[in-house]
């Protein structure tokens, strides 16, 4: 094979990028050529475990004696039209003048992330390692849950563009096979041009993609991800992305937090009770408060009407545009302290909500009654904060409803949302399983947290193979 | 647009049945009932009751006969074409009317309660969509979402219920009704009963297991039990003045000066009452849909969506909109529908049932 | 997009809802609180005047919103006229530009002069509003009720007693029954037509105590919310527990507290109160008077038929603490706890009790009221007979005066 003619062709077939570099030598009449990209290769392992040991070597060189001499970990030949994916993943390519295969070495290198804490789902008591974006990391960092061959992972490649791998594990006997063929063929069915984060193939997961209801799991914490596996779910990990997905997704996962399964049971089943309830006053406090307001006066208790008609007197706008105004405030304040840096964030989202909020009070623009119940229903979302998208369009939505319909139109809109919900099926696990259809077995670990001895069997909500837990008892 | 009815549980079938029964019962009936048939009206919805186990006996029966076929199937197969359609009209019939009554008994209660100033077309905006939506969603969406409010209308019902004894301060005065006054408010207050016919125009779509069963029957002892309880402490808690008060759940919870620093503690009551309209009145559009499926089995779902709208708000909006006139078809019209499900439905059963066994003797 | 616009088009339900939610959400924007539009009254007021066509004139307490942040209640009474109390209630709106809103009232006030009429002729227009709370205190006063409603006004303002406190109160502890416009109600319609109402009167005051009393704040709620009057005399509520029987609705005798004792001791069903015993004479003391703290009262009712005649054996058992001793001249030197008195002295005072349970059936018979509601008890426990005992009365209305009692007291001191 003529050596810098190949060099030349896989060079072209890189667009002559810069970053692509390649090394040709001769050594004992053999032309040998290395070709790698600079910008993801190590450069110093490439001299210490390929080049010099090449260069040093005295005597007659072919194929085989290459092979044997480069001391890196991952070495194949490489296959036909397979030149520039190998040098894509990381690989140096050595062609020799005198063998027509390729031998491909693989040297990946580049910087990535320590795992560190999620900012997104700290814990008081517990692991505090998050994923990262390097999907190999992930893997280790499942691997190491894992001491079991029962671990599979899966790869599939995706986007036309940046080929991004993804990674598709499960524990095999525990997961069911066909949501695990069912994820892979949807995976494989993906035609698109890129995947940048793993969000990407949320949507194209779903078997509802138009719905703006959540419908497949997320998580930073290879922990979480780790006790949902053993529940019989299907991880996928997307490279570049430190958030992993996980099939099937019930709306009880995020209510289930990991800090429950790190503290005592009963502790945990009063907090998920006050999360229900912090979603019931973040989905529908501003509704019913507007609803009241405008439609019901004579179902509040004296007392509170009269602080009610006491602080809303002088105040200009009407009660519909009063709670539109601060609901919007209270969402840019939130936006802006996301955005800007951690500094500047803390000052705009404590003093700006203070100042503004104490400030329109004093001023007579807003009423302190309507400034808590939004504060409060605005609070209240960030008990599940991985639901916060989906809540805060719901509030907006029983805003509206509550002002135009009443106490009447809140409720019916929250059974067509519920209904809604209740239409949602992913991977063949309803959308509010357990509590609609009631799963008794499931709900050990639902509203209601037993002992981990209690819950004997993996959960009913979706297919998972049956087996046994733990035994009762032990 | 498809509308496709899935299979429901026997949990989901036992809470459908839950709801048709209590639903049309917490509301204005109690009030007339001692209006009628003084402190020992208790009796007429124990006696009614009774009727309607029959009837979901008729069905346990028909069912484990027929375990995989539909009502309209078994009609078609025993009984003459005019008959099958006779049959579902009169479904239809019935359940249109027990739509309207209900409607109207809802719209009074939520027009003197809950919106004393604004238009009529609120509520009637408020409700539409929604049932039509969760008639749409289907049957298994419907059971699943009653399932998920069943635990709060049964503790909040069971509430009231403890509330309304707190306010006992009153002994009941017997033995004021005669055998014909009992038996004419008896018949005046049959139409609320007889909806667990509901259960045949759904029978291919309840899948129910042997030892299943006894959740069926159980949520419709519950059912029974907790409207004849409020009934007793309605009556109990406001004896002669019970006539003045036509909404009894929500009575029920007003009476308790215990509850005075909270406010007006009767919100909860309301609640559960709104949510129980919805669910009723998708129950009875599904159900209309289900007879006018069977009466013009060749046209697609969507035309009788459209006929239960049109014809609901042609009805709604130029004749019931005031508690008399309910009450007078309620009372004079209405009882002589429920003939059918009473009388010619387990009729036409029977026949089924003795056609069925010479075949198989043949 | 267009692939996401089909997919909306499926779910036309959603369409339908957001086109409701536009029509219903754009008048929403400009629609003012509920609370704006509506005059809050807490109480209402009935007194009777002869101009011309209108017989009535409606007082009620109304809650006066004032943009503050101090939460103070501040209440103003309105007065209005009308041929009956829907119209006067109507003029009353009119004049303050607002819905008078009765959701949150909780007392209704009735001048002594309405009282020998039918009271449930003006009554009426209240007991069907269905916004009206079940729990709602009806009581009746010896003067006018707006001068009632003010003195109530500044009875909230002086301290925090509110006047349906007062009446809750003697619910509890001093009449045997509910004074709501509920169980009036359910009185008058019941079988024995009777019913009772509280009775607070109110006595006048001289200026200087009232004034004393009153801070700046309320001095000028008081000035703008009595609609410009500026007496000079004021009146005081007094409660004394008096209460008002009625019968068919009107009012045939006005009992005092001690009164109500007596037939609460024959009702039964009250369970605490006090019980004084005049004149014992023991071991230890002379012509005492003892007070009993009632701890707990069974009552058992019993009837037997004679010649077709129900005779009730009313059998009282009552468990007692001695709580004063007024003994003259000698200091009573024992603890009262472990203190016996002489089976002699029982006797007597069980007597004494027996006397008191017959005095309160005697005002019951005297005045022809059931407010036992003997009726109910007699009817449920044998129909046939009760009727049969009725119809042979001349005057079946006058049926108390006719059964015969007999009373038996157990005492066992505490």
């Amino acid at each position: 094979m003529e050596v810098s003619k190949k060099i030349e062709q896989i060079k072209n077939s890189l667009h002559n990028s810069i970053d692509v570099a390649s090394r040709i030598i001769t050594k004992n009449g053999v032309v040998i050529g290395f070709i790698y990209l600079k910008s993801i290769t190590d450069v110093l392992t490439f001299s210490q475990t390929l080049y010099e040991p090449i260069s040093e070597f005295k005597g007659n060189i072919d194929f085989d004696i290459i092979t044997d001499l480069v001391r890196g970990n991952d070495v194949k030949v490489c296959k036909d039209n397979e030149e520039t994916k190998n040098i894509l993943n990381g690989g140096v390519l050595i062609i020799l003048s005198n063998s027509d295969k390729i031998l491909s070495v693989d040297n990946l290198k580049y910087n990535s992330r320590t795992p560190s804490e999620p900012p997104t789902s700290p814990v008081i008591l517990g692991p505090r390692e998050g994923f990262t974006e390097d999907y190999k990391t992930n893997m280790t960092l499942l691997r190491r849950h894992f001491h079991s061959e029962d671990l599979v992972f899966q790869d599939v490649i995706v986007g036309k563009s940046t080929k991004t791998q993804i990674v598709v594990c499960y524990l095999d006997g525990i997961a069911d096979k066909k949501i695990v063929k069912q994820v892979i063929s949807k995976l494989k069915a993906i035609d698109i041009d890129g995947i940048v984060d793993s969000y990407y193939i949320v949507s194209l997961l779903s078997n509802r993609p138009n719905s703006f209801l959540k419908q497949i799991g997320q998580s930073e914490k290879p922990d979480v991800i780790s006790a949902k596996m053993l529940e019989g779910r299907v991880a996928i990990i997307v490279d570049n992305s430190p958030i992993v997905l996980t099939v099937p997704f019930v709306f009880l996962e995020d209510l289930q937090n990991s800090n429950d399964y790190y503290t005592n049971y009963t502790y945990s089943t009063l907090l998920r009770i006050i999360r229900l309830i912090a979603i019931f006053m973040a989905v529908l406090g501003q509704g019913i408060y507007i609803a009241l307001q405008l439609f019901h006066y004579n179902i509040l208790p004296i007392k509170y009407l009269i602080t009610i008609a006491d602080s809303t007197q002088q105040i200009p706008f009407t009660p519909f545009i009063e709670i539109l105004f601060i609901s919007l405030l209270f969402q840019i304040l939130y936006e802006v302290s996301l955005r800007l840096p951690s500094y500047l964030g803390l000052a705009t989202s404590v003093v700006g909500a203070l100042i503004l909020g104490d400030t329109g009070v004093k001023a007579g623009l807003l009423s302190p009654p309507t400034v808590i119940v939004v504060a409060i229903a605005k609070i209240a979302i960030y008990v599940i904060p991985e639901q916060s998208s989906q809540i805060t369009l719901l509030q907006y939505i029983f805003i509206i409803i509550g002002a135009s319909l009443g106490i009447l139109g809140i409720i019916g809109a929250a059974i067509y949302f519920l209904s809604y919900a209740n239409t949602i099926e992913n991977f063949g696990a309803p959308y509010l399983a357990p509590f609609s259809p009631f799963i008794f077995s499931d709900n050990k670990d639902g509203i209601l947290k037993v002992p981990i001895d209690s819950m004997t069997y993996p959960p009913k909500s979706f297919k998972s193979i049956k087996r046994k837990r733990i035994d009762e008892g032990n | 647009m498809k509308v496709i009815d899935r299979s429901i549980t026997a949990w989901q079938t036992g809470i459908i049945l839950f709801i048709i029964l209590f639903a049309n019962k917490i509301l204005i009936l109690p009030s007339l009932l001692y209006d009628g048939a003084k402190i020992e009206s208790f009796f007429i919805p124990i006696i009614l009751f009774c009727f309607d186990f029959a009837l979901l006996f008729l069905f346990y029966k028909i069912k484990n006969k027929f375990p995989n076929q539909s009502f309209e199937d078994i009609i078609n197969q025993y009984c003459a074409r005019w008959v099958r359609i006779l049959v579902y009209l009169a479904f239809a019939i019935f359940f249109f009317g027990k739509t309207i009554l209900l409607y109207n008994v809802t719209y009074i209660f939520s027009k003197n309660m809950i919106y004393k100033d604004s238009g009529n077309f609120i509520i009637l905006f408020a409700i539409l969509p929604v049932i039509n939506h969760l008639a749409i969603c289907g049957l298994r969406v419907l059971g699943r979402t009653a399932q998920l409010f069943f635990p709060v209308i049964v503790g909040i019902t069971l509430f009231s219920i403890i509330v309304g004894i707190m306010g006992f301060n009153s002994v009941p005065l017997f033995f004021q009704v005669n055998a014909s006054q009992f038996f004419l408010t008896f018949f005046k207050h049959i139409s609320p009963f007889g909806d667990t016919i509901i259960l045949f125009l759904f029978m291919d779509k309840i899948k129910i297991d042997k030892g299943q069963w006894k959740v069926v029957f159980s949520l419709f002892g519950l059912a029974c039990f907790l409207v004849v309880t409020i009934i007793i402490v309605f009556l109990i808690s406001y004896t002669y003045t019970s006539f003045m008060h036509p909404f009894a759940l929500f009575e029920l919870m007003s009476y308790v000066k215990e509850y005075e620093g909270l406010g007006r503690i009767d919100l909860i009551s309301m609640v559960i009452i709104i949510i129980f309209t919805y669910f009723h009145l998708t129950i009875y559009l599904k159900a209309f849909m289900a007879s006018f499926h069977g009466i013009f089995n060749k046209l697609d779902w969507i035309y009788s969506i459209l006929t239960f709208n049109l014809l609901f708000l042609v009805i709604v909006n130029f004749f019931v909109m005031n508690l008399e006139i309910a009450i007078f078809v309620g009372e004079n019209i209405l009882p002589f529908i429920t003939i059918f499900p009473f009388i010619i439905l387990p009729f036409i059963i029977a026949i089924i049932f003795y056609k069925h066994k010479r075949r198989r003797i043949s | 997009m267009k692939h996401y616009f089909k997919q909306i088009i499926k779910t036309p339900m959603l369409i339908l809802f957001i086109i409701m939610v536009c029509i219903f959400s754009f008048p929403a924007l400009s629609q003012v609180a509920e609370i704006n539009q509506y005059a809050i009254v807490t109480a209402l007021g009935i007194d009777t005047i002869d101009e011309g066509v209108n017989k009535y004139e409606i007082s009620f307490l109304t809650f006066i919103p004032i943009a503050q942040q101090g939460f103070a209640e501040r209440y103003k009474v309105v007065t209005a006229k009308g041929r009956n109390v829907s119209e006067a209630l109507d003029f009353a709106g009119i004049q303050l530009g607002r819905q008078v809103g009765l959701s949150h009232l909780k007392m209704v006030v009735l001048n002594q002069e309405l009282l020998n009429n039918d009271i449930t002729v003006f009554l009426d227009y209240l007991i069907r509003n269905e916004g009206l709370n079940s729990t709602v205190k009806l009581v009746a006063t010896n003067k006018s009720a707006q001068d009632f409603l003010k003195s109530a006004q500044k009875l909230d303002s002086d301290s925090s007693i509110k006047v349906s406190e007062l009446v809750s109160f003697n619910d509890d502890y001093i009449y045997a029954t509910d004074s709501s416009l509920e169980s009036f109600y359910k009185g008058t319609l019941g079988p024995t037509k009777v019913s009772m109402i509280a009775f607070l009167p109110t006595e006048e005051q001289s200026q200087s105590t009232a004034a004393g009393s009153k801070d700046g704040e309320n001095g000028e709620s008081q000035g703008s919310g009595s609609g410009g009057s500026s007496e000079n005399v004021t009146e005081d509520i007094k409660n004394n527990g008096d209460t008002v029987v009625f019968k068919n609705g009107k009012a045939v005798l006005y009992l005092n507290g001690l009164d109500m004792k007596k037939i609460n001791l024959a009702c039964g069903g009250f369970n605490t109160g006090s019980l004084e015993i005049r004149n014992v004479t023991d071991n230890q003391f002379e012509n005492a008077n003892l007070t009993f703290e009632i701890f707990n009262q069974q009552h058992l009712l019993q009837v037997a038929y004679q010649n077709g005649i129900p005779v009730i054996s009313i059998n009282v058992k009552l468990t007692l603490r001695l709580s004063e001793v007024e003994n003259e001249g000698k200091i009573f030197q024992e603890n009262i706890e472990f203190f016996d008195l002489s089976e002699e002295t029982e006797k007597n005072i069980k007597k004494k009790i027996k006397k008191v349970l017959s005095q309160g059936i005697e005002i019951m018979k005297e005045n022809q009221v059931d407010i036992a509601d003997f009726y109910t008890f007699l009817n449920n426990h044998d129909y046939i007979k009760f009727h049969k005992f009725l119809n042979s009365l001349q005057n079946p209305d006058d049926y108390i005066n006719h059964l015969i009692f007999k009373t038996s007291v157990f005492v066992n001191f505490g």
